[in-house]
């Protein structure tokens, strides 16, 4: 069965490369621009099987994102997978503490990313 | 170029579309830093767009543009982070910057040459407000999209040498909270090849001791692959920070010693909970790290530990990763070169890549 993905990034490049990339793996993407769109989006759609997320956007950035979907019941065990150009080790530990499941540097390797959604929600 | 590259290139268009649009937030927000109405959300404006240039122009192997972006990238976050106060003449150098950042997203679009001297003047005063930090070139890739992800993604070009790689991994209770299952990531290294998982249950405790939060079950795994070592680490790239992975080398060309397993005796006994990271000595064979004294007793043994500044540690292990680079790009000259005939070529290159794989191994140990 296909995966279903939810990923939040403010670059447009970024998202048209992610679901470029996904699709072309057989998944279904769906996209939302920042943290609070990323949101509405997850409360408006089926449950995604993962979700990708950029940290610095506008309005609501990638932990206080993450953190909103951890406080939502049904998306408690969502696996989240950060992708952002940022490696350091605090960022990271804060994600962690947020909630997510995994991170991934930018320009992503396409393989790397498929093999990982696939990893945490196949 | 194919009609399969089509859409990385309409992507590509479409980058530098949203560069002007990026660019232009990026003046306005430069204005309004320089202004009486300047808030922490317009230094986030600021940064975000310098940040997004420099994240789309590193999926097309840009780097110009990505080592300016980065630098100018850096300072603004020292003034996002409180770190940086910007006055009159900071200002000046931050316009400067984004007249060039502007330059050079024009460069690249027209795919004309960029002359150093354009940006060396402005990346020293850049640097020069990122204090003792030092500034490292950051080299991106350029992102190679695959249309058909049912395609082997390893280097076609290059004849596969099979190996066995082998580590250990021990997963942390933050692991399995952060959603994530051990055998899911085992499962993917299949994709690689042949894979043999053992668990190392001398860790287990007593049913008393055993706490439900806490993982007492390393394992031994074996990968038998043409990949390299850094292609089975890159499964688990992702969950940095949540595991320990420790590489086995061989040391002979001989099957790889066992393990030697305590006695008995003192595998019955307890043992102190695993913690989330295993700190160890630059020693890390686990054969030689005695857990009992001859009596049986457990040993609290006091390890020396000393403070250092996590970015210096991120510094090392980047060293490191170019040192990698560096030794498989040395590796595939020599080959391609044909000058491995010599026996000594071949013997120095071998005790170089055990060198840079035990480097590798030890430093990653000490973010892990």
């Amino acid at each position: 069965m296909s995966l279903s993905i939810l990923a939040v990034d403010d670059s447009k490049t970024m998202r048209d490369m992610i679901a470029l990339t996904l699709n072309a793996a057989g998944m279904t993407t769906t996209l939302a621009e920042d943290g609070v769109h990323g949101v509405e989006t997850l409360e408006a759609m089926e449950p995604p099987d993962a979700i990708i997320s950029d940290i610095n956007m506008p309005r609501l950035d990638g932990f206080g994102f993450i953190e909103a979907v951890r406080a939502r019941e049904a998306f408690k065990g969502t696996p989240i997978l950060v992708l952002t150009t940022e490696s350091g080790a605090d960022l990271k530990a804060r994600a962690r503490s947020a909630g997510a499941s995994g991170w991934i540097v930018k320009p992503f390797d396409p393989e790397k990313l498929v093999r990982a959604l696939k990893m945490v929600a196949g | 170029m194919t009609d399969q590259l089509d859409p990385l290139a309409e992507i590509k268009a479409s980058f530098f579309i949203e560069c002007d649009e990026l660019l232009e937030a990026l003046q306005d927000g430069l204005e309004t830093m320089d202004s009486p109405e300047r808030s922490a959300e317009t230094i986030n404006v600021v940064f975000r767009a310098v940040h997004s240039i420099k994240g789309g122009a590193g999926a097309f192997g840009l780097n110009d543009l990505v080592n300016f972006a980065h630098c100018y990238e850096s300072v603004l976050d020292n003034v996002r982070s409180g770190l940086l106060e910007p006055d009159t003449d900071i200002m000046r150098t931050f316009f400067q910057a984004g007249d060039i950042l502007q330059d050079l997203v024009r460069l690249s679009r027209d795919e004309l040459p960029i002359e150093p001297s354009l940006t060396a003047a402005t990346l020293t005063d850049l640097e020069a407000l990122l204090s003792d930090e030092v500034e490292e070139t950051v080299e991106f890739a350029p992102l190679v999209l695959s249309f058909d992800l049912d395609e082997d993604f390893g280097l076609d070009d290059v004849a596969p040498m099979p190996a066995q790689h082998s580590f250990t991994f021990q997963a942390s209770a933050e692991l399995y909270a952060s959603g994530n299952e051990p055998a899911k990531l085992f499962r993917a290294l299949t994709e690689l090849g042949t894979v043999t998982c053992t668990p190392d249950l001398t860790k287990l405790p007593n049913l008393g001791a055993l706490a439900n939060a806490e993982c007492f079950i390393p394992w031994h795994i074996s990968v038998d692959t043409d990949r390299t070592f850094e292609d089975v680490l890159e499964v688990f790239d992702f969950v940095d920070g949540l595991c320990t992975i420790k590489q086995i080398t061989p040391q002979t060309d001989a099957p790889l010693p066992l393990i030697d397993l305590p006695d008995v005796a003192s595998a019955a006994e307890p043992v102190d909970p695993a913690p989330d990271h295993i700190e160890e000595p630059a020693d890390v064979k686990p054969a030689e790290q005695p857990s009992t004294e001859p009596d049986g007793k457990k040993v609290a043994a006091p390890k020396a530990t000393v403070r250092v500044d996590v970015d210096r540690i991120d510094r090392l292990v980047n060293l490191v990763g170019e040192l990698v680079i560096n030794q498989s790009m040395l590796s595939q000259s020599i080959v391609s070169a044909q000058a491995s005939n010599s026996t000594e070529v071949d013997a120095g290159l071998e005790e170089f890549m055990r060198l840079t794989r035990d480097i590798q191994d030890s430093v990653m140990m000490i973010r892990a």
